[in-house]
C-alpha cells in the first residue's frame, strides 16, 4: 500500500466525517462571514482583497491546528487506530500520510478560503459600488500560508503526542492565546526561542533563524518524534 | 503459533502458548474472562507486541505480509469505528486504505444484509448490525484466514444464526480457515471442528471438538416418561430428571438405551447420541471453574 492512497483516505476522513465536517463548515462560514463583513467595514472608496486574506490568515491560525489535532487523534479516540494498523501494519507509513493529510487538507482550505474570500469582495465592490484592489497581498499572502500550515503542523503534533483530541485542542489555544504572548514579556530576549511565532516569522522572512529552530524543536520536532514512537510502538486495546 | 508469551508489568497473561489452526477448519478459542483470548487474537495480528514467540499465517508473520487484509480477515471490536460516519463510508474507506473500489464496498455490505442501513451513522447501529459491518470489513479483502472475537456476543437469534452461516460457508465452501473465540459453547458445538482452550494464560486443550464428547450419554424422549424412568431405574442406569419438554439425559449409550426400551416394550420417540452439553462440561473440566464466583478469584480483564 503506498504512502500517497493512505494519505488520500486521511484527506477524505475528514471531510466525510461528521465532527471535523461540521468543524470545517463552521470555519468556511465564519471566513465567509468575515469576507462581507471586512468588505462592509473596511475602506469606504475600496474594497481590499488582501485585508480580507489578512483577518482570513488570523482566523486560519486559530482553527487550523484543531484540524491537525483532528486528524492525529480520532482514530485512537474512537478505537479505529486497530482497523488501520489491520490495514497497514507498517505504522510508520500511516504516521507519515497523517502528516501528508494534514498538509492536503490545508492547502484545499486555503484555496477554497482564497476562492470564496475573492468571490466575495468582488460581490460586495459589486454591490456597494466600490473598487476592487489587492494592496498588501506581498504581506497577507505569506502570513496567511505560514500561519496556517505551521498551525497545522503543531496541531498535528500536539495531537500525535498527545493522542487526545481534548487535551490536545485545549493545549493549542492555550499556547497560542495566553503562552505565546506571554513569552513577550520573559526578560533577557528569552521569549522569542520558544514562541510557536518565531517559527511563522520565520517562514515569512521576518523572524531570525536560531528561534526558529529552537522553538521548532519544541513545538514541532519534540511532539512529532514522541507522536511516532506511540504510534510505532503503542497497543491497541 | 509458537510460544507466544506476554506480560503486562508482572502480571503474566500469556505463557508459551502454541497450536495450530489446520485450513478448512473451524477452530473454537475458549476461556475464562481474563484468560488471555482477547490479547492472543490481537497479538497475532501485531496489534500489540509478544514477550515472546510469534504466530505466522501462511509461514509469514502479520506484519511481514505484502497484502495482510487478503491472507487474514478480522473481526476483533465491532464497535471500534467512528460512530458519526455512515456505515457505507465506514466500509468504503476500509475499501480504500487496501486498494479496492468503493462499489466492492457496498457490494460486500449488500451481501451481510445491510443494504437497507448503508446511509444511517454507525454510531446510530444495533450490535447486531455493528457486527455485520465487521464482518463485511473482515472479508472485504478476500481472506483465506478468519479471526473472530466473540462475533455471536448479544446477537439475536437470527443474526447469530446469519453469523454462523457465514462462518461455516466460508471455512466449508471457500476452503477458509477459522479461529473463533466465543463464550457460547453450545453454539460453538453446533459447527467448529476443534477447539483450543486457554486457561490462566495457557494452552489447556488442544484437539477435535469429537474429544470432548461423552459417547456413552444420550437424550431420550418417550411418550410414556414415568414408564422410561422405571426402566431405567430397574437397569440401574443413571438420568437427570427429565427436562420441561420431557426429554431425559441418559448416562448410558443409545444402544444400551434401545436395547432397554425393546425390552420393556416402550416407544421411543427420539433418541440422540452424545450428550448436548459435553463440550460445556469438558469446559469446565478442563478449566476447573477458573474465575468463577466460587473459585474466590476475581475476573479479570480480558
Amino acid at each position: 500500500m503506498t504512502t500517497g492512497r493512505l494519505s488520500l483516505v486521511e484527506v477524505r476522513k475528514v471531510f466525510t466525517t461528521l465532527g471535523s465536517r461540521t468543524f470545517l463548515i463552521v470555519v468556511a462560514s465564519l471566513g465567509a462571514v468575515i469576507a462581507v463583513a471586512v468588505g462592509f467595514l473596511g475602506d469606504d472608496q475600496q474594497v481590499n482583497a488582501a485585508a480580507v486574506l489578512t483577518v482570513l490568515g488570523l482566523m486560519f491560525t486559530i482553527a487550523m491546528p484543531v484540524v491537525g489535532v483532528l486528524i492525529f487523534t480520532s482514530d485512537w479516540q474512537h478505537r479505529e487506530i486497530g482497523s488501520i494498523f489491520l490495514a497497514q501494519p507498517r505504522r510508520s507509513r500511516s504516521f507519515v500520510a497523517k502528516l501528508i493529510a494534514s498538509l492536503l487538507v490545508t492547502a484545499l482550505l486555503l484555496a477554497a478560503a482564497a476562492g470564496i474570500a475573492s468571490v466575495l469582495s468582488v460581490g460586495v465592490g459589486v454591490l456597494l459600488q466600490r473598487p476592487l484592489i489587492w494592496t498588501g497581498l506581498d504581506e497577507a499572502v505569506p502570513q496567511l500560508l505560514a500561519g496556517s500550515f505551521v498551525g497545522v503542523l503543531a496541531g498535528a503534533a500536539l495531537g500525535a503526542a498527545l493522542q487526545n483530541a481534548i487535551g490536545a485542542i485545549s493545549l493549542c489555544f492555550l499556547q497560542t492565546l495566553l503562552i505565546d504572548p506571554l513569552l513577550g514579556f520573559v526578560p533577557a530576549g528569552v521569549g522569542p526561542y520558544l514562541m510557536t511565532g518565531s517559527i511563522t516569522s520565520f517562514v515569512t522572512g521576518a523572524g531570525a533563524l536560531v528561534p526558529f529552530v529552537t522553538a521548532g524543536l519544541l513545538w514541532l520536532a519534540a511532539p512529532l518524534a514522541i507522536g511516532l514512537v506511540r504510534h510505532r510502538l503503542g497497543e491497541v486495546s | 503459533m509458537a510460544g507466544l508469551s506476554k506480560s503486562y508489568g508482572h502480571t503474566r497473561v500469556l505463557n508459551e502458548v502454541s497450536f495450530g489452526v489446520p485450513a478448512g477448519s473451524i477452530t473454537g478459542l475458549l476461556g475464562p474472562n481474563g484468560a488471555g483470548k482477547t490479547t492472543l487474537l490481537r497479538l497475532m495480528v501485531g496489534l500489540g507486541r509478544p514477550d515472546l514467540g510469534e504466530a505466522l499465517f501462511d509461514g509469514q508473520r502479520y506484519v511481514d505480509l505484502a497484502e495482510p487484509t487478503s491472507v487474514v480477515g478480522c473481526l476483533l471490536d465491532a464497535s471500534a469505528h467512528h460512530p458519526g460516519r455512515s456505515v457505507s463510508e465506514t466500509v468504503v474507506l476500509h475499501a480504500r486504505y487496501i486498494g479496492l473500489s468503493a462499489r466492492r464496498a457496498v457490494g460486500e455490505l449488500v451481501d451481510v444484509g445491510l443494504g437497507p442501513v448503508l446511509k444511517r451513522r454507525f454510531g446510530a447501529l444495533s450490535l447486531g448490525m455493528r457486527q455485520r459491518v465487521g464482518l463485511a470489513i473482515a472479508l472485504l479483502g478476500r481472506p483465506t484466514h478468519l479471526l473472530l472475537d466473540e462475533p455471536m456476543n448479544g446477537l439475536d437469534v437470527e443474526t447469530a444464526a446469519w453469523v454462523r452461516d457465514r462462518i461455516v460457508s466460508f471455512a466449508r465452501q471457500e476452503g477458509g480457515c477459522v479461529l473463533i473465540s466465543s463464550h457460547l459453547l453450545q453454539e460453538l458445538q453446533s459447527f467448529a471442528d476443534r477447539i483450543v482452550v486457554i486457561s490462566q494464560g495457557q494452552l489447556a486443550f488442544e484437539g477435535g471438538i469429537e474429544q470432548t464428547r461423552n459417547e456413552r450419554s444420550c437424550i431420550v424422549l418417550a411418550p410414556d416418561t414415568a414408564g422410561l424412568l422405571t426402566a431405567l431405574n430397574a437397569a440401574g442406569v443413571g438420568f437427570a430428571p427429565p427436562g420441561p419438554d420431557g426429554r431425559v439425559a441418559v448416562r448410558a449409550s443409545s444402544a444400551t438405551v434401545g436395547g432397554l426400551a425393546h425390552r420393556h416394550g416402550l416407544l421411543i420417540e427420539e433418541l440422540v447420541p452424545g450428550d448436548a452439553r459435553a463440550l460445556e462440561s469438558f469446559y469446565m473440566a478442563i478449566t476447573k471453574g477458573e474465575f468463577s464466583p466460587e473459585s474466590g478469584v476475581p475476573h479479570g480483564a480480558n
